[in-house]
């Protein structure tokens, strides 16, 4: 039998110097071109980031704009919230398998081992707040404290790492989130004239002694931190990776729309019934009808012509409605591209391919409709043309994604710059759609001129 | 009896790696034949070429005398496959895609039919979870009752004793004979030499 000794297990530290010592390490010439490539990347994005500060900072000048301080407010809280349900999908603390097959079952302190990971979900907090305030800035043209706003994506991201270290129940808290993003949005479509006092001169002092504090407190909080716990947003981050790496959202969705029925459980029964095609059309409602966020989206889409109109943009109002029509359409398109991707489902349904398309496309070609009709009805700028383009051009462009076969990677490659050698038919295939949308777009735009 | 399936000399290869070197086999209405071989043999792909799924190298799949073309709704109507590709809608419930599948075949008594192919297999109780909170045996069990609860006239299933406990095997036998004995032919392939006893006419070797 083999006797194993047991001595002091090392420090993260030593435990990360060992990881790095044992990487294979790259010859001088790839680590130079490597860091070359980078540094034009940063100075590429770099610059146009200056350039948009710059020309945000130059609308300050003109002197702050009283009106829009409030819906520019709960605009930016109504960010921090998605924020924060986005930390809350992804972890935000998470490790792959292996870290948590190798690293993890050791009795290295964890605490020391995540402080990683907790310093790039409070950069992300960080980053996305003070990025909602420079919107905030620019849009109201008042002096607001960008830092005040970075302070409290901060302190938000340091509470969702309690909420994940146990402290409360995820799913209560995503509740909860779920239902202040509803609020938050009924507030910016009503628009009550709501008081905004300005923070003053320190105003941002309390965000940032809170932001401190609350880092300090999820640091605490890491060493009880369980691997189930840790496995929790790694399914959807490794999708999130995937889905960026080739281009392709559906296994992104795919595992965004298992964690909600996962979270789900159970449902009534529908009341599926009649010829097929009526039974196809029933079971697509009575999806929309369970899973409300995307009838809400749909909805909410509703008021990005009503803005257009409001701010002052009656040239780009054709086209953004269409777009936005596309957006709100394709929300009610799950069922379509469910059996579009799946020939098991075309089989067990029976039919004709087209018949089952035809069924599928039944509930996103009523949205379409409606959408188009009420915003035709609500928003001056819209004629009726507009509406009919969109409605027809919204549902086709839903058809043309939602209907794209799998990706194919392979083929003759073109230099693309930022995304390096790309295969000529994969553009293509990711042109499937948005080129029609594109077009609608130029169409509207035209017509309206 | 004429043949509802002929297929003869079925050639499938993946890159220059042989799977199915001229299958050759009929199965007439009312009949079971077993694929077997070991793993990595060639039953699934076999299968797979059979519904449709997979073109095949060389060789012809006939249904009824024609070609046999997945797309075609008449060939739908007739086929139910229990493969290794089932799909589920995330959003629909158990008891929801089983409702849809037997109005989409025009079943008869569609909520009764449900109603007892739940209890047969088991699902009762979950009749109302969505399919990822199912446990790989459940889910399995679904993409069976889906075969069950519309018309058919040739089932394939693919290992359908997978993921069930002695007392489903017994029942899933007990089920494809009475399936023969109304008429409808199956194909399938099986590890268990208990279910392949009881419940075929002849095998079909694959040997990859």
């Amino acid at each position: 039998m083999t006797v194993v000794g047991v001595r002091p297990p090392p420090g993260a530290a030593q435990l990360r110097h060992r990881r790095r010592a044992r990487r294979p390490r790259r010859p001088l010439g790839f680590l130079l071109s490597m860091l070359v490539e980078r540094l034009v990347y940063l100075g590429v994005f770099g610059g146009l980031v200056v350039e948009v500060a710059r020309a945000g900072l130059a609308r300050v000048d003109g002197g702050p704009d009283p009106v829009a301080q409030v819906p520019a407010a709960v605009l930016g809280v109504l960010c921090l919230v998605l924020l924060a349900k986005a930390l809350l999908g992804f972890g935000p603390l998470h490790a792959g398998s292996p870290v948590r097959t190798w690293l993890l079952s050791t009795p290295v302190d964890r605490g020391a081992l995540l402080r990683g990971h907790l310093a790039a979900a409070l950069a992300v907090g960080a980053g996305v707040g003070a990025l909602v305030g420079f919107g905030f800035l620019v849009v109201t043209r008042s002096p607001a404290p960008v830092v005040a706003w970075a302070a409290a994506g901060v302190l938000l991201a340091a509470l969702c790492v309690r909420v994940q270290a146990g402290d409360w129940p995820v799913a209560a808290v995503q509740l909860w989130l779920s239902g202040a993003a509803y609020a938050l949005v009924a507030v910016l479509v009503l628009g009550p004239d709501l008081p905004l006092t300005g923070l003053g001169a320190m105003g941002w002092v309390p965000f940032v002694v809170a932001a401190v504090a609350a880092a300090e407190w999820a640091r605490r909080g890491l060493g009880g931190m369980t691997r189930g716990r840790l496995s929790s947003g790694a399914e959807l981050a490794t999708a999130t990776h995937v889905s960026v790496l080739s281009l392709d959202v559906t296994m992104f969705w795919s595992v965004v729309l298992e964690r909600r029925a996962r979270s789900v459980g159970w449902v009534r029964p529908a009341a599926i019934r009649g010829s097929r095609f009526a039974a196809v059309v029933r079971s697509d409602l009575a999806r929309v009808r369970r899973m409300p966020t995307g009838l809400f989206i749909w909805a909410a889409l509703m008021s990005v012509p009503y803005g257009a109109q409001a701010a002052g943009l009656p040239a780009f109002l054709p086209a953004l409605h269409t777009v936005a029509a596309f957006a709100a359409v394709d929300r009610l398109a799950a069922g379509l591209r469910v059996m579009a991707r799946s020939p098991s489902i075309r089989r067990a349904l029976g039919g004709s391919d087209v018949l089952l398309t035809l069924a599928f496309l039944t509930v996103p070609a009523a949205g379409a409709v409606v959408w188009s009709a009420v915003t035709w009805a609500l928003v001056p700028g819209v004629s009726l043309l507009t509406a009919a383009v969109s409605a027809a051009g919204a549902l086709a462009v839903t058809y043309r994604v939602a209907t794209r076969p799998p990706l194919d990677h392979s083929g003759p490659l073109v230099d693309v710059g930022l995304f390096g050698p790309t295969p000529v038919g994969l553009i293509l295939q990711l042109l499937r759609g948005p080129a029609l949308l594109a077009g609608l777009a130029l169409l509207q735009t035209a017509i309206a001129g | 009896m004429s043949a509802l399936l002929r297929v003869s000399g079925l050639r499938k290869s993946y890159s220059r790696l042989p799977v199915l070197n001229g299958v050759d086999f009929v199965l007439r209405a009312g009949e079971a034949v077993a694929v077997v071989g070991a793993n990595g043999s060639g039953k699934t792909t076999l299968l797979r070429c059979v519904a449709g799924v997979e073109d095949a190298d060389e060789g012809l799949v006939e249904f009824d005398g024609a070609p046999l073309r997945e797309s075609d709704p008449a060939v739908r109507a007739a086929m139910a496959c229990l493969l290794d590709d089932a799909d589920y809608f995330p959003d629909l419930s158990v008891v929801d895609h089983l409702a849809l599948c037997a109005w989409a075949h025009g079943s008869d008594d569609p909520g009764g039919l449900v109603a007892a192919t739940l209890r047969d297999l088991g699902l009762d109780g979950a009749a109302d979870q969505l399919p990822v909170t199912l446990s790989s045996g459940q889910r399995h069990r679904l993409g069976l009752a889906s075969c069950l609860v519309r018309p058919r006239r040739l089932l394939l299933l693919d290992e359908p004793e997978q993921r069930l406990d002695v007392t489903g095997r017994a029942w899933l036998a007990d089920r494809l004979q009475k399936e023969k004995a109304a008429g409808v032919a199956v194909l399938f392939t099986s590890h268990d030499h208990e279910l392949i006893g009881a419940v075929a006419d002849r095998t079909v070797e694959v040997a990859g």
